[in-house]
């Protein structure tokens, strides 16, 4: 009963907590994708720390499953995608993931929680079609733009922590893909959020 | 107000541009209908002591580690061919600006595939051994492992791109790092998406063991690791659950 109290102290009377019980966030992210070194973004290809943008909005829920512990699914969606220079291909990315997480509640003051989980991501490109013509070296060549709409699925898992203060939460999430392979690879999701609703 | 603005400043240039298709009028080509491309080596008149099936299958990873896409690209075997096939065939072009039409003093490697319908169903790839000033014998390992790996995306089906960083730019003279832009990743994806609901192995769990040497990775569990992938926050709120409550009501 001791043990009990105790735990209750350092864990259960924290005023701030992270993650809310039956609350509902909407916000916004940078979601770096293919970061890492997988990519570049330079003429001399030296790979970056930094992948490729993109601007999703953020949905959250959480749900109380312990006395510390969430499940708090997530979806992001870039209404805004990703455009290829001359839109000739635009790319969105929708990202799901449904993460178990904890509040880091060491006392009132304590504002962070951390979570990892499952997610899918589902990519999709689709081209402008007709034909362009680019630079082939000692002359011009005619090249075909894509015309087709293609979705990519993969299953992702992740990491997170967030830092809460007020209504508002920022966090970042470590998104992983390919994690059996040699095709792995990491992307960031750097968020925004403000909460709707939800207890204390 | 300013931290926003800096911030997208320096998030925002990092956009990525068209790739393109490697036809010159076909917007609907797919590349190749099997995701499974491979490659045989006509080494004749190739320059002594160069390993070029080596150099493909290092060239190839970076194609092969897209995680977006299921293409597998390995090589194959030798050949005696100088022709359009099925595997795709490398051989060294002693005669490279006459029978490639291209700069031998500017291009040191050209690819072409032969389309039917919307794919491919034949690729050859010639390497520039002429008396010109592009000869592949003049170039370091990098330079040739990222032209190889240039041509390597024309025979996948890609076009040339506007986009500086990417691979697939017409210009591969000032890369020091075989390392592929976004623009390039959204082009093989194009080509060969990955859809691990449909077929293709969860997390890139086997896709590369595409030799027959090599054993397979046991297939069929996409559908159990899906299952136990979304099972696993239940898994670990029960184990915690078990032991909070254990610890808050000791037997």
């Amino acid at each position: 009963m001791a043990r009990g109290f105790l735990f209750l102290i350092f864990f259960g009377v924290s005023v701030a907590h992270a993650f809310v019980e039956k609350s509902f966030y909407m916000g916004i992210s940078y979601y770096s994708q293919n970061a890492l070194g997988k990519t570049t973004a330079s003429a001399t290809s030296a790979p970056s720390f930094l992948g490729s943008p993109n601007y999703p909005v953020n949905l959250k829920y959480d749900w109380r499953l312990s006395l510390d512990w969430y499940l708090s699914p997530q979806l992001s969606y870039t209404p805004m995608a990703r455009s290829a220079s001359g839109d000739s291909a635009k790319v969105t990315l929708l990202y799901f993931v449904l993460p178990i997480g904890q509040n880091l509640g060491f006392g009132a003051g304590s504002h962070w929680d951390w979570s990892f989980g499952p997610g899918y991501i589902q990519s999709t490109i689709k081209g402008a079609g007709g034909t362009t013509v680019l630079s082939n070296g000692t002359g011009t060549s005619t090249f075909a733009v894509p015309g087709e709409s293609v979705t990519l699925q993969t299953i992702s898992l992740s990491g997170a922590g967030a830092y809460n203060f007020g209504k508002s939460r920022i966090g970042v999430d470590l998104i992983f893909e390919g994690l059996l392979s040699s095709k792995r690879a990491a992307s960031f999701m750097f968020s925004y959020a403000y909460r709707f609703g939800g207890g204390m | 107000m300013r931290f926003i603005f800096v911030t997208l400043s320096v998030f925002l240039p990092n956009m990525a541009a068209a790739f393109t298709l490697n036809s010159s009028n076909d917007s609907l080509f797919r590349g190749w209908q099997n995701s499974e491309v491979t490659f045989n080596v006509n080494t004749a008149n190739c320059p002594t002591g160069m390993d070029i099936p080596g150099l493909i299958e290092e060239a190839v990873k970076v194609w092969n580690n897209v995680p977006t896409s299921r293409v597998k690209i390995s090589y194959n075997s030798s050949t005696s061919s100088t022709t359009f096939a099925s595997p795709t065939t490398v051989y060294c072009e002693t005669n490279f600006q006459g029978v490639t039409g291209a700069d031998q003093d500017y291009v040191p490697a050209a690819a072409a595939v032969q389309p039917s319908g919307h794919y491919a169903i034949g690729g050859l790839l010639y390497l520039n051994v002429s008396g010109g000033q592009a000869n592949i014998s003049l170039y370091d390992r990098t330079s040739l492992l990222v032209i190889i790996a240039h041509e390597v995306g024309h025979i996948l089906g890609l076009g040339h791109s506007q986009e500086p960083s990417a691979l697939m730019y017409y210009n591969a003279g000032g890369k020091q790092h075989l390392t592929l832009g976004q623009d390039d990743i959204d082009g093989v994806s194009y080509l060969y998406p990955r859809n691990e609901f449909n077929g293709d192995k969860m997390m890139g769990c086997g896709l590369l063991r595409n030799s027959s040497s090599l054993p397979r990775h046991p297939s069929g569990g996409t559908f159990a690791m899906l299952m136990l992938l979304l099972l696993l926050p239940l898994f670990v709120y029960a184990r915690l659950r078990f032991s909070v409550s254990s610890f808050i009501d000791p037997p």
